[in-house]
């Protein structure tokens, strides 16, 4: 208290000036913690939306990331099931040429001709495994030559087999155009 | 075999002993001789001739002699060794260590025949091999550029991540604007590791780039024998006769090795160092020896075995012999891969003889040489350090060395590893580097042209570097 302000006392209420003074006081703190309150909630909210924002756009970024993976996988998947399911395709059509080729070389037996082709292959059979060599006639056709721990296989489905092993490439036109 | 010949086949077995059938009334048979054994219920297996005494031959049955009975058993010789079909037919395929198909698909054709044994390049027609593969693996392509026609092993010990590694680089390996395709061979697989193996190269096999060759470990020895070489002789015919740049991954040839090993010891013949047939180096060197470029022809073969060092002895046989015949190698190493780190490349130990041939300017990048010299001279530096820090303590360390000290983890993290389904381009893996080395002092960078170090900003962004 300065002395004017001593002076100025009210002698009825002498503790006016201390009343008013610790008053001002009180209040000037006030507006500075809400000041203070206020820049804070602020500067929570600014970090907040920041973060907000950065958790958004990281969020974004690996959904984006999941996405295109779960997209490559799928894709992937689909080629590889496509790639699966052309490999079995001509797989089947493979076999169907072979069983297709051993059921016409199985009718040879019908032609008029047969009789001299098994007659052939029989010749055949012993000039491979010398005159000792058995030979008998296929159930299916052709002609099976054996001598003393040796066989030669000159049926109609081994001779039609090595022809279509043989093939090659040539196969394929199965399936190329 | 041809159409025209007919076989004559004999059914005097003697004995059926694991994989194996003895023969007798046998004529004119040879070694390696590829055999067809038909079953009395019609089934065909193959085989291959293992030993011929007198009129007695031993077979080594491809597929095992489960369900055999010697009584209806006849089995005819080819007079020549095992010949596969060639072309682009193989491309797209999954097959067994001997090309039979595992994906079910019909048999694999081709125009024409050739036998999988094969032979070296003649090395008066070798052209030197130049111009990089880029595996999208940052410590090699950065530190140890693989070259087209080069064979490049990778050394590693068991339970270290080598075959994800090799997997990894047939996925993602490419010759940039040049046709390119993939021959991996896998020998001595575990069921779960060729599961692994062919999951993860399912999307390139789909596109028609990559051909799998999966011997497991449970198939005959005899198979893995030719599983390496159906491989480069299925890439020969891509490279040579198709133009394509071509890369042959073989994983494991330590199990390989040791199929070899058995197949000898089969045969009766003198061991060698650790029991291998003291041929294994020329055995080695006839199929590394098969990749490169020749003059006047397209494409290139390159080779990367794949082998595990026993115990991860790097004086073991297997590696020893491969390090004398291949031009370099990729060396894994357990305390790195202790770190978390993939791959775990041990860049001190690693080395491309060839590096010179495929990388720098006008072949990657003009600053690429610099800054792998750079890179590889700062790490040398940091494991000084390193030990220099375990003797006296890291404050006995003079400031530079704390940067080289401070500068090994960021390598570990910032360089090498990367994740395993992810494809760095070469700018990118260079980057990279840069980035490790602008954390050491300018003077520290010596290596590194004036040039190159003022094109860089501070941050150490891209300056125009050629």
């Amino acid at each position: 208290m300065t002395p004017a302000q001593a002076r100025a006392v009210d002698p009825a209420d002498p503790l006016a000036p201390v009343r008013t003074a610790l008053l001002r006081a009180a209040e000037e703190e006030a507006h500075q913690l809400v000041a203070a309150a206020r820049r804070d909630a602020e500067a929570v909210v600014a970090a907040a939306r920041s973060r907000s924002t950065a958790v958004l756009r990281e969020a974004r970024r690996q959904g984006e990331q999941e996405g295109g993976r779960a997209t490559a996988d799928a894709m992937a998947r689909t080629r590889h099931a496509v790639r699966a399911g052309v490999l079995r395709a001509q797989a089947e059509a493979y076999d169907e040429l072979r069983r297709t080729v051993l059921a016409q070389v199985r009718l040879c037996r019908r032609e008029p001709g047969y009789p001299a082709a098994r007659e052939q292959l029989s010749d055949q059979a012993r000039l491979l495994l010398g005159p000792e060599a058995v030979v008998i006639e296929h159930p299916r056709g052709g002609v099976i030559g054996t001598a003393g721990g040796r066989t030669v296989d000159l049926s109609l489905d081994a001779l039609a087999l090595r022809v279509f092993d043989g093939a090659g490439a040539g196969i394929e036109s199965l399936w190329r155009t | 075999m041809s159409p025209e010949r007919t076989p004559v086949e004999y059914t005097s077995v003697r004995e059926l002993r694991g994989p194996l059938i003895v023969v007798e009334g046998v004529g004119g048979v040879g070694w390696d001789e590829f055999a067809t054994i038909t079953l009395a219920s019609g089934e065909r297996r193959h085989g291959v001739v293992l030993e011929v005494r007198d009129d007695l031959a031993v077979v080594e049955v491809l597929e095992g002699t489960g369900g055999m009975d010697p009584a209806g058993l006849r089995m005819a010789f080819d007079g020549r060794p095992l010949t596969v079909p060639v072309g682009e037919g193989w491309l797209g395929r999954t097959c067994d260590g001997r090309g039979a198909p595992r994906d079910g698909g019909p048999p694999v054709f081709g125009r024409t025949s050739a036998p999988v044994e094969g032979m070296a390049v003649n090395p008066v027609r070798r052209q030197p091999p130049g111009e990089p593969v880029l595996t999208g693996i940052a410590a090699v392509d950065v530190l140890t550029t693989l070259v087209r026609g080069q064979k490049l092993p990778i050394f590693s010990a068991a339970g270290l991540p080598h075959l994800e590694l090799a997997v990894q680089i047939a996925a993602q390996a490419t010759t940039t604007g040049e046709r390119f395709s993939v021959v991996f061979a896998g020998m001595g697989l575990t069921h779960a590791d060729a599961f692994f193996v062919q999951e993860a190269l399912a999307e390139r096999a789909a596109a028609g780039e990559l051909c799998l060759l999966l011997n497991t470990a449970d198939d005959p020895v005899i198979e893995r024998i030719l599983t390496p070489r159906l491989a480069l002789t299925v890439a020969e015919h891509l490279a040579f006769d198709g133009g394509r740049h071509v890369l042959v991954i073989m994983t494991d040839m330590t199990s390989y090795a040791e199929a070899l090993r058995e197949v000898s010891a089969a045969r009766g013949e003198v061991p060698a160092r650790r029991a291998y047939p003291g041929y294994l180096y020329s055995d080695l060197a006839s199929l590394y020896e098969r990749c490169g470029r020749i003059v006047g022809r397209p494409g290139s073969v390159t080779v990367l075995p794949v082998l595990t060092m026993p115990a991860g002895d790097i004086t073991h046989p297997v590696p020893d012999l491969t390090g004398y015949i291949t031009e370099g190698q990729i060396v894994l190493a357990r305390q790195i891969h202790a770190e978390g780190v993939y791959p775990p490349v041990d860049a001190l130990s690693s080395l491309s003889r060839l590096m010179r041939k495929g990388a720098g300017l006008g072949r990657t990048r003009g600053d690429h040489l610099d800054v792998a010299a750079q890179l590889t001279a700062a790490l040398a530096r940091a494991r000084q350090a390193g030990e220099l820090a375990e003797l006296a303590g890291e404050s006995a360390l003079s400031p530079a060395d704390r940067r080289y000290l401070a500068m090994y983890p960021r390598y570990l993290h910032d360089f090498l590893h990367q994740e395993r389904d992810r494809t760095l381009a070469l700018d990118e893996s260079l980057e990279r580097a840069w980035r490790v080395l602008l954390t050491l002092p300018p003077g520290e960078l010596g290596m590194l042209p004036t040039a190159l170090l003022d094109a860089r900003n501070s941050d150490g962004s891209p300056g125009a570097v050629a």
